[in-house]
C-alpha cells in the first residue's frame, strides 16, 4: 500500500496530477517558503527547510543616535548593559536597550589610542579590559581612563576571554598567539607605548604566551565545557583545540580560505562553529602579479564587501567528527547563540537571521534586519527568549523576541511564473493552528522584476473553503504573496505547509513552423500507431514522458513513400505556445480566381494526400488555417492563417526538341535539349541497350533555373561497349516525363 | 559779433593753457566721474611711470563707451591713444591701472590692449566704478592660507576677448632664474596660467618695516609678487587709485585668483619697449611694501603695510663649490610648487659648477607646524637626469603641498644638494639564491652582481636568515627597488584623497615610503592586507574586514599582497631598476 502511494505521488509530480493525459491549459507553480523567502520580510513568522512556514520569532530595530560607524563587539557589561568596542575612533559604549520603547542609549566608557576596539571584557571588579588594532593594543580601562596598557608584538587583539582562574586569555592576529593575562599583575605595571617582544618585559606586565597556531589569526576562542580551548582561526580557518593550562595545539579540522567567526560550546563538550569559507581568493592573485603595477590600488583592490563565499555551521561531540548541519551560499555567518536547542545564527549579507534545530534536522529562516550584517547576537537575561543583536551597515540594535505579541507576517519575494498569466487559487499543502478567520493573504502582480515600479496595489485572497482567490482577475508575470498571522501565543505553533499558485498562462496563437510539398504523384503509406505511453519505469516517471503531439508527427515522418500518380501530399508542422490542440484547414484556389477550395478541414494530423489529376493545369495559392480546439473555451480560442506555398499542377510531359548522340574521342556525348510549358526542367536520364544508365540534373549551363535547358551525359566508350542504342528520358519538376530513342552512331 | 568770436577763441585758448598747466599735476582725492557722463571727443589725462618710479602723464581722447563689453554691467571705455608719447607703443603691459583722469575727476584705469598691429592706437580703460567696487571687497583670506582655492586662470592671461580685446597683463617679469631654467620649466609654468614672462629685475626685497609705511600714489609703478629674493617672480602694473593705505591697481585681474595673500612690491621701470604686437615695460620689482588682498575681475586691490605669510624657501648646494639661494613664495597650492621646483633647477642647472655632473643627491625638509615636517631623498644621475626628471619632481612637490585636508602651508621648504664623486647608475647583471630549498634555522646566499655605470663590476652577497615560522609557507625571494617593493607590499606610492581624512595621516603616508635609492632584497608571503588610511593590517579577518569596507570602502579597502617577512636594502646610493622574483621552498 505504501509503494502505490508513492508511485501514485512520484506520478503526479511527474504528470502535473493527471496521469495519461495531455498537459492542461493552466500551470502550477511551487511556493517554497525557505527558498522564496528574505529573512527581512519575515516578521513573527520564520521560514523552515521543508518549504513551509511556522510561528517564529519578531526582530524590532532599536531606535537610537549610532555611537559609531563599527560597532565590533557585544558583551555583557553591568546590570542590564553591554560593552561595545567600536571604530574607527576607538572607542569603547555602554549600550542599554529599551524593548518597551524600541530605543536604545549608549554612552562612552573608554577611549583607546587606536581605531578598532576588536574586543571588549569586563572583569570582575569593574574594570574593562579592551583589545585594539593595528597598533595590537591591551588596555586596562579603570573609571573611564587608561589605568595600564602595553603594545603586544601582534597587530591585532581580535579576543578577550575568561578563564577559571581569573586570567583572560587574548586570541590575537598577525601572528596568531594566545597571551595568558595576570589582570592584577597587568593593571599593577602600568603603560608602556611601545612594542615588545620580549617575553620578560611581557612577563613584568603579567602577559604570558599560551599558545601560538601556525595560522595568521585567532579569530575565535571558546571554552568548552570540560575546560578545554577552542579556537578557530584564520585564513586557513582551521578548529584547534588547547588543553585548559596552553601549550600545543590539536588541529580538529583543517580548512583552507576559510574564517571562524564564532563559537558556541554546548554542555556536553560539544561545540557549534561558523565557518565562512571566502568567494575571493586575495592570495592567489597576489601569486600573478608579475610587476608592481598589477598590485595597484588602481586595480588591485578587492572591495570584500559583495560577499561570493558561502558559510557553514558544523557540529563537534566531545569525541566524534564534524558534521555540517547547516550551509548557505552568498551569505556569512557572523554569530552564534543558543535557544534552547535551537542554534540561532546572525549573518549578512542581507540581514539574515537564521537556525538550525538539531532534534528536526531542520533549518529556519527567522526575522531579519534591513541592516546588512547582523555581527552579534547574545540572549538578554533579563528576558528569556529574547535576544539583543548587533548589527553594521548601517549601524544599530535589534531585539529578537520569540514571544513579541505582534502580528506575523511573511511576504514572498518577487516570484516568476516565466511567462504572463491569469492568476487562480492560492493553496497551501497545509494549514494548521491557523483558523481561516486570523489568516489573511495579499498578493500582487506585475510584469516586470522591477522592484521599484509596475506592482499593482495588494489585492486580498479569499478563502473559499478551496484555495484562496481574488475576487478581481490579476495577470502578471511576477507576483508576491503575502502572509499574515493573527498576533498571539495562539498561532505560536501555526504551521502553513508549501503553498502553490496556479495560473493560466497567456494564450498565444498557434505559429507554422514549417510547410511543404512532396513531389507530385508520390504517396505515403501512415507508419503505424505507436503504443500508448505505458509508465513502466520510476526513471520513466521522473523523466517524464513523451509529448503526444511530438510523437503524432513522428510517426508522419517516419512513413514510406510510395509512388502514386496523380496524388500531392502537403505536410506541415504547427505548434501552439500555450499548448492547445491544433485543428488546421488547408485549402487551395487557382492564381487570383475563385472562392477557396478546402482540401482538408479541422486535420491534427499535419499532413494531406490528394488526387491533382483532375486539377486544370497552373498555379494554385494554398492556405493554412490553424485554428485552438477543445479544451480550450470556445470563446477563448485563437487561429493563425498561413499563406503557404504555391501548388503547380502540371499534366503535360516536356517537349524534346532535340536530342543527339556522338563519339568524341573515347566517350559518347549524348545531349538532350528540352522544354517545358509550366514547370522547371529536372533531369534526364539515359538508358543505354546494353544495360548501362544514367542520368543528370545538371544542365550544361551550369544552373537549373528554366522551363528550357540542355543536359548532356557523356559516357565512356568502354562502359557501352556493345550498345546501340540510347532511351533518353526528359523529366520536369512534376515528375512528367518524354522520351525518345537514339541510335549510336557507329565509329 | 567779432569781438564776441575772439573772446570766445580767446578763452579757448587759455582754457587750453589751464587743461595743460592742470595735466602736469596729478588730481588728488579724485571724485569718481560717471560712466554715464561720458562721451566721445573727451579729453583725457593717463598717469603711468615710462621710467624710473615717477609717473608723467599723457593724452588720450575718448572715443566711446561699450557697454557690457566684459559681461553684463561690465562696460569698457574706448580712448583713442592720442598722444606723441604713445602713438609709437600704445597700450603697454605694465601700464595696466594707469589712472584716466577726465576734467579732474578719476574716470576710469588703462586696462585692455583692444587689438594687435592696428594702424591707430586704441586702448581700453575700466570704469571707476568697477574699480572702486574691488576696492571696496572686504578682505577675507584666511590666515593660514595665501589664497583661497580659487585655480590660475590661464584664459585671463592670454585668451583674446570678444572684438579681439585683451586685458593688458601685468609685465610679469623673472629674474634670478637663468633662460635655460626658464625654458626647462614653461610647461609648467604655462600650466598654472603663467605662459609669458618676461626679463626682469629685483632689487632690494626686504619686508618694509612694520610701521614704516612707504606711500604710493596713483600712477605709480607696483608688483605683485608670486616670489621674492633670489627668484623673483612678479607681476608688474600701475597703480589707480589710493585710499589711505587701501590701493587699486592694474584695472583687471593678475590670475583671476579671488582673495590672495601676494606680497606688495615696490617697482622700478627700466624702461618701455615698444612692439607692435605688445609693447612691455621691463621692471626691476623692489621691496615688500604690503599685501595684494584681491585679484578680481576689474582690479587687483591690497593694503600697504604688513607682508604677507610666505613660504622660506632654502637651497643650499654642497660640494668644493657650496653656494645657497634664498627665496620666498607666496602660498598657492598650484604655484607655490613650480616656483620652488625653478628655485632649486637653477641652483642645480644654473651654474657654472660642473660639481654636479657626476650626480647629486637632494634631501627635501618640508616643516608645516612643529611636529609636521616632511623629509624625503632623492638621488639623480647629473644634472641631464634631474632636467629629465624635473615634471615628476615638481607633482611630487605638488604632491607633497596640496593636501586636501586641512588649509596649510609650509613655513618653509629647505633643499640640501649633494654631489657625488661617481654616477650612481648601476646595472644589475646577476641574481642568485645558493638554495632554492632552505632548512630553518640556516642562511641562505643571495649574490647580486652588479656593473657601475662605465665602471667595473661588483657582487655582494646578502645572507638570509632561514625563520622555522616559514616552514612550509608559500615563499619567494624578492629583488626590486623601494618603490616596486612598496607597491608589492600594499603600500601604493599614489594614495586616492578619499582614503585619508587628515592631513597628520597624509604625512604618515607620505613618510612611509621605502627609500627610491638602491634595492631591497625581501622574503615575501603571498597574502593580502587589510588598509585603513595608511596603517596597513595584514590578513584583517575578512568579516571585520567587509564590515569596514562596507561602511566607507575609500577608507577602508583589501589588497592582495606580497608580505615581507624579512628585508634588506642593499646597495644604497645607487640607482637601478629591477625586479627579480625566485621562489624558496623552507622545510623542517
Amino acid at each position: 500500500m505504501k509503494r502505490l502511494a508513492a508511485g501514485c505521488a512520484l506520478a503526479a509530480l511527474a504528470w502535473g496530477g493527471t496521469p495519461g493525459l495531455a498537459d492542461p491549459l493552466s500551470k502550477k507553480a511551487d511556493i517554497d517558503f525557505f527558498r522564496d523567502t528574505a529573512s527581512r520580510n519575515l516578521s513573527g513568522l520564520a521560514a523552515r527547510s521543508d518549504g513551509s512556514l511556522i510561528g517564529g520569532p519578531v526582530l524590532t530595530e532599536l531606535a537610537g543616535d549610532s555611537p559609531a560607524s563599527l560597532l565590533w563587539t557585544l558583551t555583557p557589561g553591568a546590570a542590564g548593559a553591554w560593552l561595545v568596542g567600536s571604530g574607527p575612533e576607538g572607542r569603547i559604549f555602554e549600550v542599554r536597550c529599551e524593548a518597551a520603547r524600541h530605543r536604545y542609549s549608549s554612552r562612552e566608557v573608554g577611549r583607546v589610542d587606536d581605531a578598532q576596539v576588536f574586543a571588549v571584557l569586563r572583569l570582575a571588579n569593574g574594570d574593562l579590559l579592551a583589545g585594539t588594532s593595528p597598533k595590537g593594543l591591551l588596555v586596562l580601562i579603570h573609571a573611564g581612563k587608561a589605568a595600564a596598557s602595553v603594545r603586544l608584538p601582534v597587530a591585532s587583539v581580535l579576543n578577550l576571554n575568561q578563564a577559571d582562574d581569573g586570567s583572560v586569555l587574548a586570541g590575537t592576529g598577525d601572528p596568531g598567539r594566545i597571551y595568558r593575562i595576570d589582570t592584577a599583575r597587568f593593571a599593577a605595571a602600568g603603560s608602556d607605548g611601545s612594542p615588545t617582544a620580549d617575553a620578560a618585559e611581557l612577563a613584568r606586565h603579567g602577559i604570558t604566551l599560551f599558545g601560538h597556531i601556525a595560522d595568521r589569526n585567532v579569530r575565535t576562542v571558546a571554552r568548552r565545557s570540560d575546560g578545554a580551548w577552542i579556537v578557530g582561526s584564520f585564513p586557513a580557518g582551521n578548529l584547534y583545540l588547547f588543553p585548559a593550562a596552553g601549550g600545543d595545539p590539536r588541529i580538529l579540522e583543517e580548512n583552507r580560505d576559510a574564517e571562524v567567526t564564532s563559537i558556541l560550546p554546548d554542555s556536553q563538550q560539544g561545540f557549534d562553529a561558523a565557518l565562512v569559507f571566502n568567494g575571493t581568493d586575495l592570495h592567489g592573485r597576489a601569486h600573478e602579479a608579475q610587476s608592481p603595477s598589477a598590485t595597484t590600488a588602481a586595480t588591485g583592490i578587492v572591495q570584500p564587501d559583495r560577499f561570493l563565499g558561502r558559510s557553514v555551521l558544523v557540529h563537534f561531540t566531545a569525541q566524534g567528527f564534524p558534521e555540517i548541519e547547516a550551509a548557505r551560499s552568498g551569505e556569512a555567518f557572523y554569530g552564534l547563540a543558543r535557544n534552547g536547542p535551537l542554534v540561532l545564527i546572525a549573518g549578512g549579507e542581507q540581514g539574515q537571521l537564521t537556525g538550525y534545530d538539531p532534534a528536526s534536522q531542520t533549518s529556519a529562516i527567522f526575522a531579519g534586519s534591513t541592516s546588512e550584517r547582523l555581527t552579534g547576537i547574545a540572549p538578554d537575561p533579563s528576558a528569556p527568549g529574547r535576544y539583543v543583536v548587533l548589527h553594521n551597515n548601517a549601524p544599530g540594535f535589534a531585539l529578537l523576541d520569540f514571544s513579541a505579541p505582534t502580528p506575523r507576517t511573511a511576504e514572498t519575494s518577487s516570484l516568476d511564473l516565466g511567462q504572463p498569466g491569469q492568476i487562480g487559487a492560492v493553496r497551501f499543502d497545509r494549514v494548521r493552528a491557523a483558523p481561516d478567520a486570523g489568516l489573511k493573504l495579499d498578493l500582487r502582480v506585475s510584469n516586470t522584476n522591477d522592484e521599484r515600479e509596475g506592482w499593482s496595489p495588494w489585492f486580498p485572497l479569499t478563502s473559499q473553503g478551496d484555495g484562496w482567490r481574488s475576487t478581481a482577475r490579476l495577470n502578471g508575470r511576477y507576483f508576491k504573496l503575502r502572509i499574515t498571522l493573527d498576533a498571539g501565543p495562539a498561532t505560536a505553533g501555526a504551521e502553513l505547509g508549501r503553498a502553490a499558485i496556479y495560473y493560466l498562462p497567456q494564450n498565444r496563437r498557434p505559429q507554422l513552423q514549417e510547410f511543404h510539398f512532396l513531389t507530385p504523384n508520390y504517396g505515403v503509406v501512415l507508419a503505424g500507431e505507436t503504443a500508448p505511453a505505458v509508465i513502466e519505469t520510476l526513471n520513466q516517471i521522473v523523466q517524464g514522458h513523451e509529448e503526444e503531439k511530438d510523437k503524432h508527427r513522428e510517426r508522419l515522418m517516419s512513413s514510406q513513400i510510395v509512388p502514386s500518380p496523380g496524388t500531392q501530399i502537403a505536410f506541415w508542422n504547427v505548434v501552439a505556445p500555450s499548448g492547445d490542440n491544433v485543428a488546421c484547414t488547408f485549402s487551395i484556389r487557382h492564381d487570383g480566381e475563385g472562392p477557396w477550395t478546402d482540401v482538408a478541414v479541422d486535420d491534427r494530423d499535419g499532413y494531406v494526400s490528394f488526387d491533382i489529376s483532375h486539377l486544370t493545369e497552373g498555379t494554385y495559392e494554398t492556405r493554412l488555417i490553424a485554428r485552438e480546439i477543445a479544451p480550450r473555451p470556445d470563446g477563448d480560442r485563437l487561429s493563425g492563417i498561413f499563406q503557404t506555398d504555391d501548388l503547380v499542377v502540371d499534366h503535360t510531359p516536356p517537349d524534346i526538341l532535340d536530342a543527339s548522340v556522338q563519339r568524341q574521342g573515347r566517350k559518347l556525348v549524348v545531349s538532350v535539349h528540352g522544354r517545358d510549358a509550366i514547370s522547371l526542367l529536372d533531369s534526364v536520364e539515359a538508358d543505354f541497350n546494353n544495360g548501362v544508365k544514367d542520368s543528370t540534373e545538371q544542365p550544361t549551363d551550369g544552373i537549373r533555373d528554366g522551363r528550357e535547358e540542355i543536359f548532356t551525359l557523356e559516357e565512356p566508350l568502354d562502359k557501352i561497349a556493345g550498345a546501340t542504342g540510347v532511351e533518353v528520358t526528359l523529366y520536369d519538376a512534376a515528375g512528367n516525363a518524354a522520351v525518345r530513342y537514339l541510335p549510336i552512331p557507329a565509329q | 559779433m567779432m569781438t564776441a568770436m575772439r573772446r570766445v577763441l580767446l578763452l579757448a585758448a587759455l582754457s587750453g593753457v589751464a587743461v595743460s598747466l592742470l595735466a602736469d599735476e596729478q588730481p588728488e582725492n579724485a571724485p569718481l566721474y560717471p560712466l554715464s557722463d561720458l562721451h566721445a571727443g573727451q579729453d583725457g589725462t593717463v598717469w603711468t611711470v615710462f621710467q624710473g618710479t615717477k609717473p608723467e602723464p599723457f593724452h588720450v581722447t575718448v572715443a566711446g563707451v561699450v557697454l557690457n563689453a566684459l559681461g553684463p554691467g561690465k562696460s569698457l571705455i574706448l580712448c583713442r591713444m592720442t598722444d606723441p608719447r604713445v602713438q609709437k607703443m600704445g597700450a603697454v603691459a605694465g601700464m595696466s591701472g594707469s589712472p584716466l583722469y577726465i576734467d579732474g575727476k578719476f574716470a576710469g584705469a588703462l586696462s585692455y590692449q583692444i587689438t594687435s598691429f592696428e594702424t591707430e592706437h586704441f586702448a581700453g580703460f575700466t570704469p571707476a566704478a568697477d574699480m572702486a567696487e574691488v576696492g571696496s571687497l572686504a578682505d577675507t583670506a584666511p590666515v593660514n592660507a595665501g589664497f583661497d582655492s580659487a585655480t590660475p586662470s590661464r584664459e585671463a592671461e592670454s585668451t583674446p576677448l570678444t572684438g579681439g580685446c585683451v586685458p593688458l597683463r601685468p609685465a610679469f617679469t623673472l629674474s634670478g632664474l637663468s633662460p635655460t631654467v626658464a625654458a626647462l620649466l614653461q610647461p609648467e609654468f604655462r600650466a598654472v596660467g603663467l605662459d609669458s614672462v618676461a626679463v626682469g629685475g629685483s632689487g632690494d626685497t626686504t619686508d618694509q618695516p612694520a610701521g614704516n609705511s612707504t606711500r604710493l600714489q596713483p600712477g605709480d609703478a607696483v608688483s605683485a609678487a608670486l616670489a621674492t629674493g633670489d627668484v623673483t617672480l612678479a607681476g608688474t602694473g600701475t597703480v589707480s587709485t589710493v585710499s589711505g593705505n587701501r590701493i587699486v591697481a592694474f584695472g583687471h585681474p593678475m590670475m583671476s585668483l579671488g582673495n590672495v595673500q601676494l606680497p606688495m612690491c615696490t617697482a622700478d621701470i627700466v624702461t618701455i619697449i615698444p612692439s607692435q604686437l605688445e609693447s612691455i615695460k621691463v621692471a626691476n620689482t623692489g621691496r615688500i611694501i604690503g599685501t595684494v588682498t584681491q585679484d578680481r575681475l576689474s582690479a587687483i586691490s591690497g593694503l600697504i603695510g604688513q607682508a604677507p605669510p610666505l613660504i622660506d624657501v632654502t637651497v643650499q648646494v654642497k660640494g668644493t663649490k657650496p653656494r645657497q639661494l634664498h627665496f620666498r613664495v607666496a602660498r598657492q597650492q598650484q604655484l607655490s610648487p613650480v616656483i620652488i621646483a625653478a628655485g632649486l633647477s637653477q641652483a642645480i642647472l644654473g651654474s657654472n659648477d660642473a660639481g654636479l655632473n657626476n650626480g647629486f643627491r637632494i634631501a627635501s625638509s618640508i616643516d608645516f607646524a612643529p611636529a609636521q615636517n616632511l623629509s624625503t631623498h632623492a638621488l639623480y644621475a647629473g644634472p641631464q637626469a634631474f632636467a629629465l626628471g624635473v615634471s615628476d619632481f615638481v607633482k611630487g612637490l605638488s604632491q607633497d603641498l596640496q593636501n586636501p585636508y586641512e588649509k596649510t602651508f609650509p613655513r618653509s621648504v629647505t633643499f640640501t644638494v649633494e654631489p657625488l664623486s661617481e654616477n650612481p647608475d648601476v646595472t644589475i647583471d646577476s641574481f642568485q639564491l645558493s638554495e632554492s630549498t632552505a632548512t630553518a634555522g640556516d642562511s641562505v646566499a643571495a649574490t647580486i652582481g652588479w656593473r657601475d655605470y662605465q665602471g667595473d663590476e661588483h657582487s655582494e652577497e646578502v645572507r638570509i636568515p632561514i625563520s622555522p615560522d616559514w616552514v612550509s609557507r608559500n615563499i619567494e625571494v624578492v629583488l626590486a627597488s623601494g618603490a616596486a617593493l612598496d607597491e608589492l607590499a600594499g603600500h601604493p606610492r599614489q594614495v586616492a584623497p578619499a582614503q585619508l581624512r587628515s592631513f597628520d595621516a597624509y604625512l604618515d603616508a607620505m613618510r612611509q615610503d621605502r627609500p627610491t635609492d638602491g634595492l631591497f632584497i625581501a622574503v615575501v608571503e603571498s597574502g593580502a592586507v587589510f588598509s585603513d588610511q595608511t596603517a596597513t593590517t595584514v590578513e584583517l579577518p575578512s568579516s571585520f574586514a567587509r564590515v569596514a569596507a562596507s561602511a566607507d570602502e575609500a577608507r577602508f579597502s583589501s589588497h592582495p599582497a606580497l608580505l615581507p617577512l624579512w628585508q634588506k636594502h642593499i646597495l644604497a646610493g645607487k640607482l637601478t631598476n629591477v625586479m627579480v622574483r625566485r621562489p624558496l621552498k623552507v622545510t623542517e
